[in-house]
């Protein structure tokens, strides 16, 4: 089921992000050294001054079982996804800027909600249904 | 039961092991007319259209019942194919340590052995159908197969691709009924019948026939198909009746894959890496098949210099053809060696190495994503017409532009600006950097105030514009232009590396409603805001139960409050902002009425009315740049320089008494003197209204009024409407 | 025997000599033109052009030739129309067929802003004497019924094209010889296989330079070296606002000619037409990111397939017979750079990105007429390298169109 998801993110200098305690259950996506994306929602706990948190509406997601996920994949992704799960990676798939989340049974794909559109297009139906 | 299918309207029977070359030698037909069948795919002799495809060559095609084959003309270019519509095939990506192309023996061996020292192995083979079209950088391997295009990305590629037989280059070599060995074999064994054959130079083992003895001189013929061959033998030529001629003439490395990779992870075994020795140099015959091209032709051209090899190719357009140099490449370069040219190396060999058509190269392609702000189905529910604008879709109007504009002007209106560019920047370095890249103090910007700022490169010239606000917090929240704003964050990014500072985009996250009009603090006041920031102030408010930044800025000239919110929560504001509006007469307005709305203000739009070398000077938005702050600012020591130099253009206001265009140009007695950047009809003021690149005549003067589409045009300043901006500051 | 055979040019090398009046760097279209106007409009025959391969084996015998005028500033509508009127005498003026074709460019829109772009491009360019309308999508289909208006199912709508009915293209290897055997004719000497690999300074000025083949030593140096030309820049310590970016085309195979126009999308990033052998041919836009790199890539290709499809769906089901690159000089404004450096005895010729061969005859004969006279003709007075310097640049991305 595609969904919006309930995002925080942190901006945060590498180190205190390095060091940053977030809520249990959460799925924390590091995008980038100074940037962490939480998905489930609850509170961030980072020890650097400046960080930025923040509440994002910007993304959706969908959970999809693995097998699914990879024959999608590797149709639509032309880079190597990590082999060891769970595990985070980014880039362009079906040339949209994408995040995946990869565990044992399933991969979430999560994607900026204003190019839901187009990734309805780019994806198998039952995906968006 | 034998399996048929049509070639140009008549049933050919096919069996088990049949390419659809064979099938069709066996029924007598030769598809691209005569020449030597290779069976190999190196050759143009076997090309058909297939399927409303033309140059496939049959013998690499795989028959199947409901196949249509028609012959490939032989004296002219096959059709333009019919409109399909869009079609391409699925793509496959893969990954692995190496890919081995060719699997013949060397190619097979080559699999084994890195097979076995454990590294991951892709291989193709054109005789399984994967014909390997390129080799790209990465290095990477694309194939394509008859249900699929394949995208491998490898550590290493190993090029087995073999070696082809060589073409026969000689008079008469078009007829039907020369074969390569290799080809007789395919055919014999498909139960090909080859009548009287014999063989020129060493038949291969199995075959059984007769060898001619001597040189090949030509073949002759009747009605197009072989009827003798000719050779010279010690005791002069000599004439040889039959019905197949099975050549043998050596071997050529098919190397245009191994050179394609030049300096990249690639090595070559086999015969496709031995030494490409050139044959005797040929005295007649067409070399080039593809382009019809023969050894006079050669001579003509090397007659009047033409003599290195590139040079040569162009001059005849040999090896320009479908085969793209494996039949003529070796008879090239042993005529030009034979002429003292040294032997030079063959021509430069670029992708694609197998041909696929336009629609097999789509595969795995896109449309380039344009996103949506939260409120395009609200647009298209009030029946909106939709534009890409500024890399969005965005309401263009909503089909009465009038009542967009008078909203706006006379009441109150809401337009969706969720396009905006968003970045809030943090950090020790937040307020340094910033006066860093703007050109404006932002040291002076009080916390829950605004400022308007241009966004200069290196050169000094405006590339963005937008607002820098600072927060309670000593954050601040930076806007962007809507087109911008990729390049911005970038370019943020970019020169933010020396800083310590974070940056959030969020762009994307957040939506942005535009609440302006005469009457938008009543309907603010409705929306539950009762004390709404002041000019050029913002401040976090709920409207409507929806939590927002609302600045207050103006670029429509109306008292005017920018709702910045989560985009979750987009769809419901706009709809309550119209609920509450209705008694206001509210409505919405679009990209058109904007876009007049702000040139009634004199607002520029930054890559409309500006140009890439557009400074601050010439744009009249020196008040923007304030060349003697404190701190040094990108893009100052251009601004510095720039500004001591005479001024040759300035982005001036006029006024019309007819409608003109974006893009009138602008005459001063006659001469042309600039053109029209953003133009308009302005229903408050009841004249014409634009914005205008207007240059200095000769004598350095900017000229005063002009002529624009053959009517008088008054400079005025801008901004043309409320130019004491009272109604932005109401 | 073809029809396409070249049976007229005659190519006659000269051998390297130790002085000549006027040495040229790049045997490419703008090199050869300069010499051949030399030659033939100002007597000047002691003149050699060094090409470090064979004579236009860099962009002017890779591009897709396009031959227009249909430009943004009147400076450069001006010096394009002069050459689009120099190729329409070019075969009679050599007596070479250079299978110049008229066949009318059009230039689809397919938003709003781009619509306002193009007509305005068709008024500035009928202000300036060339002929540039504004067409509806009817008009379009008149002149090319295959192209689809409403591409991508809706999603980029043609909704007009500013069209040149003048545009043309050529053989550009045949312009090339044509105008090397006419300088050749004369007496200068064309030397392939012949790299500059340093340029000898006296002083302050260049006076010579230095080849795989030994030192020459000229009053003038003119660099026409296409992509290659920050590096002898670099020869001169000069630093120009050149970056080289590499451009890529294609062609199908030979299908039946019936195609006329040439068809371009800057919106999709495109342009095709079909030459007189009947291939198809694209091009796109630069690489992002600049490179002296000759090789081809395959997202090029498949991005534009993409796009081509949608736009003139008979495309689908060509084949695809072979891709290429060039590297382009680009200049940050999108107009040639041409004239003195602030070094002495050295002259350039440069900034033609991707669009400088519908230049090379005006680009010659301007390049000629500095050389001769030591005057800058006004024609490319405003294409001064210090433009740079002067703030005085002519901004013209939306016309470069990369064709
Ligand atoms: C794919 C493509 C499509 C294009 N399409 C068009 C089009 O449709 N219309 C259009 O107008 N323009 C087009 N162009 C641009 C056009 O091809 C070029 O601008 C033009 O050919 C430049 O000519 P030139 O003589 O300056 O450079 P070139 O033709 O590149 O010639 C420079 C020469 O200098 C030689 N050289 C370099 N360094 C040295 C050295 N050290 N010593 C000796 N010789 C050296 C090179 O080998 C080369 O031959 C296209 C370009 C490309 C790549």
């Amino acid at each position: 089921m595609l969904e919006v998801l309930a995002v925080t993110r942190v901006v945060a200098a590498p180190d205190s992000l390095d060091r940053a305690t977030f809520p249990s259950g959460s799925i924390v996506l590091r995008t980038a050294p100074d940037d962490a994306m939480v998905i489930g929602g609850g509170t961030v706990q980072v020890d650097d001054l400046h960080a930025i948190v923040r509440e994002d509406a910007g993304w959706s997601g969908v959970w999809v079982n693995r097998a699914p996920s990879e024959a999608y994949l590797q149709a639509s992704c032309s880079w190597p996804r990590p082999s060891v799960r769970p595990a985070f990676a980014q880039g362009a798939i079906a040339h949209l800027p994408v995040k995946l989340w990869l565990t044992e049974e399933r991969t979430l794909f999560v994607f900026p909600t204003a190019l839901t559109a187009d990734f309805v297009e780019r994806t198998p139906q039952e995906w968006s249904a | 039961m034998s399996q048929m299918f049509d070639f140009a309207g008549t049933d050919v029977a096919f069996i088990d092991g049949d390419s659809v070359l064979t099938a069709l030698v066996r029924a007598g037909i030769y598809p691209a007319g005569g020449g030597a069948l290779c069976c190999e795919g190196d050759c143009p002799h076997c090309v058909a259209t297939i399927d409303g495809i033309s140059y496939v060559r049959t013998c690499q095609t795989a028959p199947h019942e409901n196949l249509k084959v028609q012959p490939h003309p032989i004296d002219d270019y096959p059709p333009l194919p019919p409109d399909r519509g869009y079609g391409a095939p699925p793509i496959e990506y893969r990954q692995c340590d190496v890919v081995v192309i060719g699997q013949g023996e060397s190619g097979r061996e080559a699999s084994d052995r890195a097979t076995t020292s454990g590294r991951m192995v892709e291989s193709f083979d054109a005789n399984r159908g994967e014909e390997v079209i390129g080799i790209y950088d990465g290095p990477m391997v694309i194939a394509r197969t008859p249900e699929r295009i394949i995208h491998v990305d490898c550590e290493e590629i190993v090029v087995a691709t073999g070696a082809a037989e060589l073409q026969p280059a000689c008079p008469g070599n078009d007829l039907v009924g020369i074969v390569t060995g290799r080809a007789a074999l395919r055919l014999v064994a498909q139960g090909v019948g080859l009548g009287v054959t014999v063989a020129v130079g060493k038949p291969p083992n199995d075959l059984d026939c007769e060898v001619v003895e001597g040189t090949l001189v030509r073949f002759e013929g009747v009605d197009g198909r072989l009827a003798a061959v000719v050779t010279r033998t010690e005791s002069g030529e000599e004439r040889t009746p039959c019905d197949t001629a099975v050549l043998n003439l050596g071997i050529y490395p098919r190397d245009g894959l191994a050179r394609m990779g030049n300096g990249l992870a690639v090595s070559v075994v086999g015969d496709a890496g031995r030494d490409a020795t050139v044959p005797p140099c040929p005295s007649e015959g067409v070399i080039c098949p593809c382009n019809n091209v023969d050894v006079d032709d050669l001579q003509a051209v090397w007659d009047r210099g033409f003599h290195e090899i590139e040079l040569v190719k162009r001059a005849t357009l040999a090896g320009t053809g479908t085969c793209q140099g494996m039949a003529c490449m070796p008879y090239l370069r042993s005529f030009l060696a034979d002429r003292g040219a040294a032997l030079q190396p063959p021509f430069t060999a670029r992708p694609v190495a197998r041909q696929l058509t336009i629609g097999e190269m789509s595969a795995g392609e896109y449309d380039r994503p344009v996103p949506r702000t939260p409120l395009h189905g609200e647009h298209l529910a009030l029946g909106a017409t939709m534009d890409r604008i500024g890399g969005w879709w965005r309401p263009w109007t909503y089909g009465e532009l009038g009542a967009e504009y008078e909203a706006v002007r006379e009441r109150v209106s809401i337009g969706d600006v969720s396009t905006l560019g968003k970045m809030i920047v943090s950090g020790p370095d937040a307020e340094s950097f910033l006066e860093y890249i703007y050109p404006t103090n932002i040291s002076t910007i009080e916390s829950g105030r605004s400022r308007y700022v241009l966004m200069l490169n290196e050169r000094g010239y405006v590339f963005d514009d937008g607002l820098v606000s600072r927060e309670a917090d000593g954050t601040f929240s930076l806007t962007f232009t809507s087109g911008g704003a990729s390049h911005a964050e970038m370019w943020m990014r970019d020169w933010g590396s020396k800083y310590d500072v974070r940056m959030l985009n969020q762009s994307m996250s957040l939506a942005a409603i535009n609440v302006t009009g005469p009457l938008a603090k009543e309907l603010l006041a409705k929306a539950g805001v009762v004390d709404p920031p002041p000019y050029m102030g913002h401040a976090d408010v709920q409207v409507a139960g929806v939590p927002c930044k609302v600045f207050r800025l103006s670029f429509t000239g109306e008292l005017s409050f920018e709702l910045h919110h989560a985009i979750d929560r987009s769809v419901e504001l706009w709809r309550s902002l119209l609920d509450l509006g209705g008694e206001f007469g509210i409505y919405p307005h679009g990209l058109e009425a904007l876009q007049l709305l702000r040139l009634e203000k004199g607002h520029i739009l930054v890559g409309i009315d500006t140009d890439f070398d557009s400074t601050p000077r010439r744009i009249q938005h020196e008040w923007a740049c304030k060349i003697d702050k404190p701190t040094d600012f990108l893009g100052r020591p251009s601004v510095v320089r720039t500004n001591e130099i005479p001024l040759d253009r300035l982005l001036v206001g006029f006024r019309t008494e007819r409608p003109t265009v974006d893009g009138a140009l602008l005459y001063s007695n006659g001469e042309y003197c600039g053109y029209v950047t953003s133009a308009g009809w302005s229903p408050t003021l009841g004249h014409g209204i634009s914005m205008a690149w207007l240059y200095h005549g000769s004598d350095g003067q900017l000229p005063g009024d002009v002529e624009i589409d053959g009517t008088t045009a008054t400079r005025v300043p801008m901004p043309f409407y409320d130019p004491e901006g009272v109604k932005a500051r109401a | 025997m073809n029809e396409f055979l070249e049976r007229k040019v005659r190519l006659t090398w000269g051998e390297q000599k130790p002085t000549y009046d006027v040495v040229i760097i790049g045997g490419g279209g703008h090199g050869l033109s300069t010499a051949y106007h030399l030659a033939t409009r100002h007597g000047i025959t002691n003149v050699a052009v060094l090409e470090r391969k064979y004579i236009g084996g860099g962009n002017s015998g890779r591009n897709t030739t396009v031959i227009r005028s249909n430009y943004g500033v009147p400076e450069s509508i001006r010096f394009y129309q002069r050459s689009v009127e120099l190729y329409q005498r070019l075969e009679e003026e050599t007596d070479r067929w250079i299978m110049h074709k008229q066949k009318g460019i059009l230039w689809t829109v397919h938003t709003e802003a781009g619509l306002r772009q193009e007509r305005a491009r068709s008024f500035i360019n009928q202000a300036n004497g060339v002929n540039t309308e504004f067409l509806t999508p009817e008009e379009i289909t008149e002149i090319a019924p295959e192209i689809d208006l409403n591409v991508g199912g809706g999603k980029y709508p043609v909704l007009g094209a500013s069209y040149q009915a003048a545009a043309s293209t050529a053989r550009h290897d045949r312009v090339n010889w044509a105008l090397a055997e006419g300088a050749m004719r004369h007496g200068v000497d064309v030397l392939q296989r012949t790299e500059v690999i340093d340029l000898i300074r006296d002083g302050d000025r260049v006076v010579g330079v230095r080849t795989n083949h030994g030192d020459i030593s000229a009053p003038v140096v003119v660099s026409a070296v296409g992509g290659h030309v920050t590096r002898i820049m670099d020869m001169a310590g000069l630093r120009i606002p050149i970056r080289t970016h590499p451009l890529q085309a294609f062609v199908t195979n030979h299908y039946e000619r019936k195609f006329d126009p040439i068809a371009s999308s800057l919106d999709l990033g495109f342009y095709v037409s079909q030459t007189a052998r009947g291939e198809m041919l694209a091009g796109a836009h630069i690489d992002q990111q600049p490179s002296y790199s000759y090789r081809s890539g395959h997202h090029f290709l498949s991005s534009i397939a993409h796009n081509i499809q949608m736009f003139l769906p008979f495309m689908r089901d060509l084949r695809i017979l072979r891709q290429w690159t060039g590297i382009c000089d680009m200049s940050p404004d999108y107009t040639p750079i041409m004239g003195r450096t602030p070094v002495d005895g050295l002259l350039i010729t440069t900034g033609w990105g991707t669009w400088g061969f519908k230049a090379i005859p005006a680009g010659g004969e301007a390049m000629a007429e500095l050389i001769a006279t030591g005057r800058t003709p006004e024609l490319i007075a405003p294409f001064s390298l210090d433009r740079f310097r002067n703030d005085r640049t002519l901004a013209d991305r939306s016309s470069s169109g990369t064709h």
